[in-house]
């Protein structure tokens, strides 16, 4: 448990820098779902944005120095990744913690079990307040407050931090629906995940005074060796502790700054295991009341710039086609009134998960995956669909990490799924062109940039590593995200 | 000066401090209130209490708990910003006062009474300067814009 | 302004049933605007060379687009030669060049 301690301090600390990070990406906190512009109640940012042009959430995402963000200058893919790897240590430690914790009667020390705590920990603030220090409690090393601190920490705050976090997931989010409106919804959960930092800052912050004013080597001691004795290696060995956990932090950022992509293999080996075998199963099963629907659902992306959309959008795209193509028994070429003619449109009010937080809940109306798929006929060795855009990055986006044709790569398994569907229509009328006119995909247990927008041809494959970077989409191969993102 | 703000690392300060903005008029103006009456409530308590103070300090307990009261007040009455930035103003004088009289109070003395010289070891005292030391903090954020108070709005329009 | 190509298709009928609502649909007067200031560039057909052209919607640029003035506007242009292979184009256009009444 001593060792756990240790663990510990480099695991926060991992989680309060990357998940600082992910808050750069937009460094805007809301209430409600909608997120609205100019609703938020807390903004980390100076930038400030146009009203006469079309901007996105990556014009507003924020590039944090890499002091107090892991790792820093807008790599919100790296940052995703510490957190997650992390989350994943740091739970499997805490439960190990609870059972050693319980099972050699150590809990005794951190779990009150008299109400005679409170009326001590009180004399102990006013003890504090008089600028003196408390007296421990009988056979313990702890005041009455540090006690009920460390108990609130433990039981209360760190599970608050990991259910908080759960309800950010696409996944969770989709097949729980209960479960995100417990925490006043996707934005409730994010603020409230954010308020838990705090938290931990401010216990962190004093944690450090205290056990200045109690004793550094003493207390140093009794953590690292068990007793107060050989205080002045007790001293340095927590020295050399905490050097090793900044050296830890230091090779992270620059192992994420100088080779991102073997942070995205070697660390998104270990997420997705747990990703695939936790939250893939999570169906969407989402029905939102059209009075949730949000006013103004936000944009992420800008439409192509070229010459051949904007005539076919002002013709209300009877001239557009989409081509479904590849490993598939019957290729077809179909208009959007083909699409329509398909199947009776499927609706559904989902809530969306930008990955970079904000959130909206839209109606989309289309033809489900499912339906295409029929039609299609896929061969056996099918086994992922490459939705082909007409967005180009280098051209269309100009916060974008790089340039290339936006194209996305999604398992067949996902196509299957009941709400996964090719959206022509938002809210009651045609899609509009920002979000993606003429046709966008729909895949609600994944967060946002795994739904296509503009897509002109989807091609049936068996693998994509051949396929620009290899890495299952544009943002998986330029900003180092993984392939799934049910979280 | 932009040379001093480099050289001194304030400048580094005050760039990361305007990254930080909120957007909750009410709840900064009622933190205030709830911030002034404590302040109020504590001089309050004092005049209750079963001690004989010198005249001039019960008068200026009287002061403190009437201008509090009044900024308080203040800070919401009318909805009109110039009645509330008095309110405020009025806020922080009564807060610097009072963190100023407890200091001398406990460092130099007070006319009568000696025997505070040296006295920290006061939870309420430390408690009085703790909230003093917020209101004013509180006042500083509103005026330097990382907080607004009501009646204002954010002006946010993206 | 300029006089853009069409992508694909030979459709002549707008088969969805509702406008989008990014379009804003030109009535005659303004219609008669757009086809002046086609006629004054003598634009031809892409496709077949046609030079008659039936005016349909516009869609503002200036939002939406980067690339595109504050005022831009992008107007349906449809060629009237009934074997055209590629009928529909479009032409760019300032907002106050014919959209006042």
């Amino acid at each position: 448990m001593r060792v756990e301690h240790w663990v510990n301090v480099l695991f926060v600390t991992l989680l309060i820098r990357s998940g600082i990070e992910i808050l750069a990406t937009h460094p805007k906190l809301y209430r409600r779902n909608d997120s609205r512009p100019g609703t938020e109640w807390a903004r980390f940012t100076r930038k400030t944005m146009p009203t006469d042009k079309l901007y996105d959430t990556l014009d507003e995402e924020e590039s944090y120095s890499s002091i107090v963000s892991l790792p820093g200058h807008k790599m919100l893919g790296m940052g995703r990744h510490w957190h997650f790897v992390t989350v994943i240590g740091w739970i499997l430690t805490g439960v190990a913690y609870y059972v050693l914790l319980f099972t050699t009667g150590q809990w005794h020390r951190y779990l009150p079990y008299s109400w005679s705590i409170l009326p001590t920990a009180w004399n102990d603030i006013l003890t504090y307040l008089s600028f003196r220090l408390p007296p421990l409690l009988p056979g313990e090393p702890l005041d009455g407050i540090q006690k009920l601190t460390y108990a609130a920490v433990i039981f209360l705050l760190a599970p608050f931090q990991i259910l908080t976090g759960a309800a950010q997931s696409p996944a969770v989010e989709a097949h729980f629906p209960w479960y995100v409106r417990l925490w006043g919804g996707r934005q409730g959960a994010r603020t409230l995940h954010f308020l838990g930092l705090v938290a931990f800052l401010g216990f962190i912050a004093v944690h450090l005074m205290m056990i200045g004013l109690w004793g550094w080597a003493q207390l140093n001691a009794l953590m690292i060796l068990g007793a107060v004795r050989s205080l002045r290696f007790a001293f340095w060995l927590s020295i050399a502790l905490i050097v090793a956990i900044v050296a830890v932090h230091v090779a992270a950022t620059v192992w994420s700054l100088k080779s991102p992509r073997s942070v995205q293999r070697a660390l998104g080996f270990v997420i997705n295991r747990g990703r695939l075998g936790l939250l893939r199963p999570m169906v969407s099963r989402q029905h939102y009341p059209p009075s949730a629907i949000s006013p103004e659902h936000r944009v992420n992306g800008k439409p192509p710039c070229s010459d051949t959309y904007k005539v076919m959008a002002v013709h209300n795209f009877v001239d557009w086609r989409l081509e479904v193509g590849g490993l598939v028994e019957n290729p077809v070429t179909l208009t959007l009134a083909d699409l329509r003619a398909l199947r009776e449109k499927q609706t559904q009010r989902v809530l969306h998960n930008c990955v970079q937080g904000w959130s909206s809940i839209g109606e989309w109306g289309g033809l489900p995956m499912r339906d295409l798929l029929e039609l299609v006929k896929p061969l056996p060795q099918a086994r992922h669909l490459c939705f082909l855009t007409m967005q180009d990055n280098g051209r269309d986006e100009p916060s974008a990490e790089a340039e290339g044709q936006f194209y996305e790569i999604l398992d067949m398994s996902l196509a299957r799924h009941p709400q996964c569907l090719l959206a022509y229509e938002m809210n009651g009328a045609p899609l509009p062109i920002k979000h993606g006119a003429p046709l966008r995909l729909r895949i609600e247990n994944q967060v946002g940039f795994k739904m296509a927008k503009w897509i002109e041809r989807i091609e049936f494959v068996c693998e994509y590593s051949g396929i620009g970077e290899g890495m299952g989409g544009w943002r998986e191969d330029n900003v180092y995200y993984d392939k799934d993102l049910s979280v | 000066m932009t040379a001093a703000l480099r050289w001194t690392g304030l400048g580094k300060l005050i760039s990361f401090y305007r990254y930080f903005a909120f957007n909750g008029p009410r709840v900064t103006t009622a933190s205030g209130i709830v911030v002034l009456l404590g302040i109020a409530a504590i001089r309050l308590y004092y005049l209750l209490a079963d001690v004989v103070f010198p005249a001039y300090l019960v008068a200026y307990f009287v002061l403190v708990i009437a201008v509090a009261v009044l900024a308080s007040v203040g800070m919401v009455v009318g909805g009109r910003p110039g009645v509330t930035r008095v309110g405020w103003a009025l806020g922080s004088l009564v807060s610097l006062a009072s963190l100023v009289v407890y200091i001398v109070g406990r460092s130099l003395g007070l006319p009568g009474l000696p025997q505070l010289v040296g006295r920290w070891d006061y939870a309420l005292g430390t408690f009085s300067m703790a909230l003093a030391a917020l209101f004013l903090a509180l006042h500083f954020s509103v005026l330097t814009g990382m907080n607004i108070a009501y009646p204002q709005r954010r002006q946010w329009h993206d | 302004m300029g006089t853009s190509g069409s992508a694909c298709g030979t459709d002549r009928v707008d088969t969805t049933d509702t406008i989008r609502p990014e379009l804003t649909v030109l009535h005659g007067a303004q219609k008669d605007r757009v086809l002046q200031r086609v006629r004054r560039t003598r634009p031809r057909c892409c496709a077949c060379g046609g030079e008659d052209f039936v005016v349909g919607d516009a869609l503002f640029l200036g939002f939406l687009f980067l690339d595109e003035e504050q005022d831009a506007y992008m107007v349906a242009l449809t060629c009237t030669n009934p074997a055209c292979p590629v009928p529909h184009s479009g032409i760019t256009l300032h907002g106050s060049a014919f959209l006042a009444e």
